[in-house]
């Protein structure tokens, strides 16, 4: 019996053995070598193939660029198609993409050390400038300076410079991007008996009237003002409102400002009072998991980006039948509406054989064309034009809205958090527990800030002190 | 005559070494794939302790720069309490609830294979499921925990918004994922010989004390095993913490390696994350040493020669 | 044969012999057991039963309140459209490939050495013993990016090699460990009576050890095809082209920048587990198997 079974497993070992071999070696050979961009791999079966999975670059071209793609579905369907419109156009340059899904700088850096990451790596506005002290990127200003289409002009507009320049030089073609607006829900507005959508000019005060006055039972109903978020990404903007800053300067800050009275009474404002005082948001636990949210119908306002927009209506919205909804800008605080506006785009790797190509290529994806891909897939496009002509009039037919506006107005002044090599580290340890203790009530935004802005300051004293020690 | 004990050790010595020719080739796979895939990157990264690396360009020579960052770091010794927390009350009920279950699953029961596979699936739910699904049962107004507690007439907490419960949260969870510690109990149950149980039965022991003297005993590998391979493990613990909480709320879960990957892949200091994974070496290595070292007191090994 | 034959009846056994062979306190032992392990089954099973039934919800009925566990309708589109949005097909095939020939390589490498390192005499041995130990004391984490650097000299990256051949060579110390324990509580008298025949030390492992280990290596097989199953680190380092993605990577691209469309998550997680739960239903039943043979040994 013992060997009849011993038998039979060792045949169907060998068997399985043989297979997974073959198959193995089958699979391994059509990959192209790495770091082999000039190598052409064979094309494989392409029948098997569907559209977004990334193709090798068209035989026959005298130059290849290797791209790298966001994690999302929706960023293959838009290269896929950028790639083949760019392949129709012209027969000197082909784009082989590739995807990074979920920890995607780990696998930037990962690429980065071994020396194979491709020509252009897609990147977020705040996140390159440690690449580029490091010179693992390089500027590209002698092409713009020599070759910059008129469509392009506005892609580096002064809200945009902090995320794509440094030290006077541009590193970054901004690709896509996110300004966020306040989104409202018509639903709460109605039933708390206030007008939708409210005054785009709001100020602070009239905004936190009315979250006020849309919190409480309605019809049955019991429903939040605000969806208070307890990120520091986030809250940045309203920080500033009043013309507070958190930091001596943005890009590159020396000095952290975080136990500024001036800077804890937003903070404490936007993060523990509309929670722990006016209790007009629901707390971070009752959230939880998706419930008691702007999409459950409860909650009134959330300040979100063009990415929340399919969440609210159409197809893959959360609540069955979508959420009717409309925009808002920001309340105006003394120093006026400001929203993070976030870019992102791509660099160019130092290494790249074919600058030239890759800037090419650059112009491509920021041209009409290009951007009509970025728009189609459901990323905000790279100009406030753009914005407002060619996305505005998509999404507002897709997700049943009328004020997109908000946007353009707020791409135009978006700004960003902090851009520093510091910033992960600060979030992570300091900031980032601070604010969990401030938005659970237990410790008001001074007490907490007056201990974390040691922490903040001492990493970027660190950080400093190692990059130029 | 004379020759006899000569020749006879001769042969015995021949034999001992061709027992060891075989034990090297028997062993050389591992050997092999750890000269070829391992001990460079291991001996690199004791180098990297007295290098400034930021991955992406060549490392420079820090001195003694990564040892006097450690000694300054507040959040080693919070991270190092974190993960001690996690794991010496995680490893005792994670075990404890794997071999009870291992028992009675163990047993000829009807639908036996159905329950090994239910108990089973927590392990092979995807990560990201999990995470969404807990996040639903720890809600505080809606989540079935707090439902259940409810009935009893208690008001259940912000499970994973309370730094005091954050942990305890997390441990909870690992205890649905027990599956494999459970499998390698049932296969070494599996092991214990019918024969010995039937010759217990014969000399009339009851139950209790053939679980206690036979089956106990021929398994005490296998609790060692789960029981070193569990602490080296969850040392180690990561997904939960990077997943779920992100280390906080106020740094509750910053688990040693959240913190290790953060500074190699996110601060940029590769150096002295390695440094601080060769921290954990060591102190997994210490308890890993005593576990070997009582070992001897109450692991039966049957043929384990030395 | 005979000991086979009684088990196998008891479990087939018809009710009235069931009645007549159990005692009432066993039977009220039995009863009890099934309830508690019926109850706490429930709950081990939460999980997956949210995931099976989320997949075939509208995306508006993820998170309702409370939670409905049998959506109204069911929505079998999330399913078709999951399978053709991404190339699932080509994404289960580069997955299995690696997880097949990764388990085959590991259950040889590891009962060689678990073997060796439980049963053979060798000067060096504790020593090269603590040195596998060692090796999983050290979080892989610092050992990610000069293993990418090693695998790239070797002109590795974006194939399956980086990903399959370690398991030929060791397999990892987790699984040589756990040998080295199931091979340890073998009487050492069988090995004896083979020498005395003039077996070699390979046939000993082939004819005798193997066969009594059963059950371990049943258990290190799966925990090493799901080991590589499930893998998403080393997919996400090693991979740069999406034909040669994995399931595990195509589950992370449903999941996107934001997590959002939960009803794609989770269909897309139902395709990925539902192999993996009828590999271990019939891996499980092999441990049955396990025990005859060990009883028939013990003989």
């Amino acid at each position: 019996m013992s060997h009849l079974t011993r038998r039979r497993m060792l045949l169907g070992f060998g068997a399985m053995a043989g297979a997974g071999v073959l198959a193995a070696c089958a699979a391994a050979t059509p990959a192209p070598a790495a770091g082999g961009a000039e190598e052409e791999a064979p094309a494989p079966a392409a029948t098997e193939v569907p559209e977004i999975v990334g193709r090798p670059a068209p035989a026959g071209v005298a130059k290849t660029i290797k791209l790298s793609v966001w994690g999302d579905i929706t960023d293959m369907q838009i290269y896929s198609g950028i790639a083949d419109d760019f392949h129709k156009e012209q027969d000197e340059i082909g784009v082989e993409l590739e995807q990074w899904i979920g920890s995607y700088y780990e696998k930037m850096q990962t690429q980065i050390a071994g020396g194979v990451e491709p020509d252009l790596i897609y990147v977020q506005g705040w996140r390159w400038q440690p690449f580029a002290e490091r010179n693992v990127i390089r500027s590209f200003n002698e092409f713009i300076d020599a070759d910059l289409p008129d469509y392009m002009t506005d892609v580096w507009s002064d809200a945009a410079r902090p995320q794509t320049d440094m030290d006077g030089k541009t590193y970054m073609a901004v690709s896509d991007g996110g300004a966020m607006v306040m989104v409202c829900a018509r639903e709460p507005f109605e039933r708390a008996g206030l007008d939708f959508p409210p005054d785009p000019n709001w100020t602070i005060e009239e905004f936190t009237e009315t979250v006020q006055a849309l919190t409480g039972t309605f019809d049955g109903v019991e429903q939040w003002g605000f969806q208070a978020q307890g990120g520091y990404e986030r809250l940045a903007p309203f920080i500033r409102l009043n013309g507070a800053l958190e930091w001596d300067q943005i890009v590159n800050p020396r000095k952290a400002n975080f136990d500024d009275p001036a800077v804890t009474k937003e903070i404490q404002l936007w993060v523990g009072d509309f929670v722990n005082e006016y209790k007009a948001s629901p707390t971070p636990a009752m959230m939880q998991g998706g419930a008691n949210t702007i999409q459950t119908g409860n909650v009134a306002i959330i300040y979100e980006g063009p990415w929340f927009l399919a969440r609210m209506w159409g197809p893959s919205a959360a609540r069955e039948g979508g959420t009717p909804f409309e925009v808002a800008p920001v309340p105006r605080g003394s120093a006026g509406s400001i929203c993070n506006g976030f870019r992102h785009g791509h660099a160019m790797s130092a290494r790249t054989p074919e600058p030239a190509a890759c800037w090419e290529l650059l112009k491509f994806i920021g041209s009409d064309v290009g951007q009509r891909h970025v728009s189609l897939g459901g990323r905000q496009p790279n100009s406030g034009r753009r914005i407002e002509e060619m996305w505005g009039p998509i999404v507002e037919e897709s997700y049943n809205f009328t004020t997109s506006s908000a946007f353009a107005s707020g791409w135009d002044t978006g700004t960003v958090h902090v851009i520093s090599g510091a910033e992960l580290q600060m979030n992570n340890e300091a900031i980032g527990p601070a604010l969990d203790s401030v938005i659970n009530g237990r410790r008001t935004a001074e007490e907490a800030f007056a201990e974390a802005n040691l922490d903040i300051q001492a990493m970027l004293d660190d950080y400093w002190s190692e990059l130029e020690g | 005559m004379a020759a006899a004990p000569v020749s006879s050790t001769r042969r015995r010595k021949r034999f001992a070494n061709r027992e060891a020719v075989a034990g090297w080739l028997f062993a050389s796979p591992w050997l092999i794939g750890f000269v070829a895939f391992t001990m460079g990157p291991m001996i690199y990264s004791i180098l990297l302790l007295f290098l400034k690396w930021d991955l992406i360009t060549p490392p420079e020579w820090g001195g003694l720069a990564n040892f006097t960052r450690l000694v300054g770091d507040r959040r080693v010794p919070i991270a190092l309490y974190n993960t001690a927390y996690y794991t010496f009350i995680g490893v005792p009920v994670q075990l404890a609830v794997a071999f009870l279950l291992a028992l009675a699953l163990n047993v000829q029961i009807r639908g036996l294979a159905l329950y090994r596979t239910i108990y089973y699936l927590p392990s092979i739910t995807p990560a990201v499921a999990s995470a969404v699904i807990w996040l639903q049962i720890l809600h505080t107004d809606y989540g079935t925990l707090n439902e259940f507690l409810r009935n009893f007439g208690i008001a259940g907490p912000n499970w994973l918004y309370e730094p005091a419960l954050a942990k305890p949260a997390l441990i909870m969870m690992s205890v649905w994922g027990i599956g494999p510690q459970m499998i390698i109990f049932l296969a070494g149950l599996q092991g214990v010989p019918a024969v010995l149980k039937e010759a217990a039965t014969i000399d009339g022991a009851g139950e209790w004390s053939q679980f206690r003297h036979i089956t106990i005993p021929i398994i005490t590998p296998i609790i060692f095993f789960n029981l070193v391979v569990g602490i080296i493990g969850s040392f180690q613990v990561f997904t939960a913490a990077y997943i779920m909480t992100g280390g906080g709320p106020e740094n509750s879960t910053l688990f040693y390696v959240l913190y290790l990957w953060r500074n190699g892949f996110e601060y940029f200091r590769m150096g002295y994350a390695a440094l601080l994974a060769w921290v954990l070496f060591f102190i997994i290595s210490f308890f890993t040493v005593i576990q070997f070292g009582l070992a001897g007191r109450w692991v039966y090994y049957e043929a384990l020669r030395s | 044969m005979a000991q086979q034959q009684s088990i196998k009846s008891a479990s087939d056994a018809g009710p009235l012999r069931f009645w007549q062979r159990m005692s009432v306190q066993r039977l009220a032992g039995r009863l009890l057991l099934h309830a508690i392990l019926i109850l706490l089954g429930i709950t081990f099973m939460v999980p997956l039963l949210w995931t099976l039934s989320t997949s075939f919800k509208h995306p508006g009925q993820v998170f309702t309140r409370p939670i409905q566990w049998i959506p109204q309708t069911l929505r079998w589109s999330n399913y078709q459209e999951v399978w053709t949005i991404l190339p699932m097909p080509l994404f289960i095939r580069n997955t299995m490939v690696i997880s097949v020939t990764a388990l085959i390589g590991t259950l040889l490498s590891t009962s060689l050495c678990g073997y060796s390192f439980a049963r053979l005499r060798w000067p060096g041995r504790e020593k090269v013993f603590a040195l596998v130990i060692g090796t999983m004391m050290l979080p892989g984490a610092v050992l990610l990016v000069p293993q990418f650097v090693l695998f790239r000299s070797l002109g590795w990256i974006d194939t399956f090699f980086p990903l399959i051949v370690p398991a030929w060579l060791g397999g990892g110390a987790f699984y040589i460990f756990l040998y080295r324990q199931f091979c340890s509580n073998i009487p050492y008298e069988m090995d004896e009576a083979a020498i005395m025949d003039g077996a070699g030390y390979f046939r000993i492992f082939w004819q005798i050890i193997l066969p009594l280990t059963r059950p371990a290596l049943i258990t290190i097989g799966l925990f090493s095809f799901l080991s590589h199953y499930n893998d998403f680190m080393g997919p996400l380092i090693y991979l740069n082209s999406n034909r040669n993605y994995t399931l595990s990577l195509g589950l992370r691209m449903y999941q996107g920048r934001f997590g959002y469309d939960w009803h794609w998550v989770m269909a897309a997680s139902v395709i990925t587990v539902a192999p993996v739960i009828v590999i271990f239903f019939l891996a499980q039943e092999q441990f049955i198997a396990g025990v005859q043979l060990t009883g028939l040994a013990g003989r």
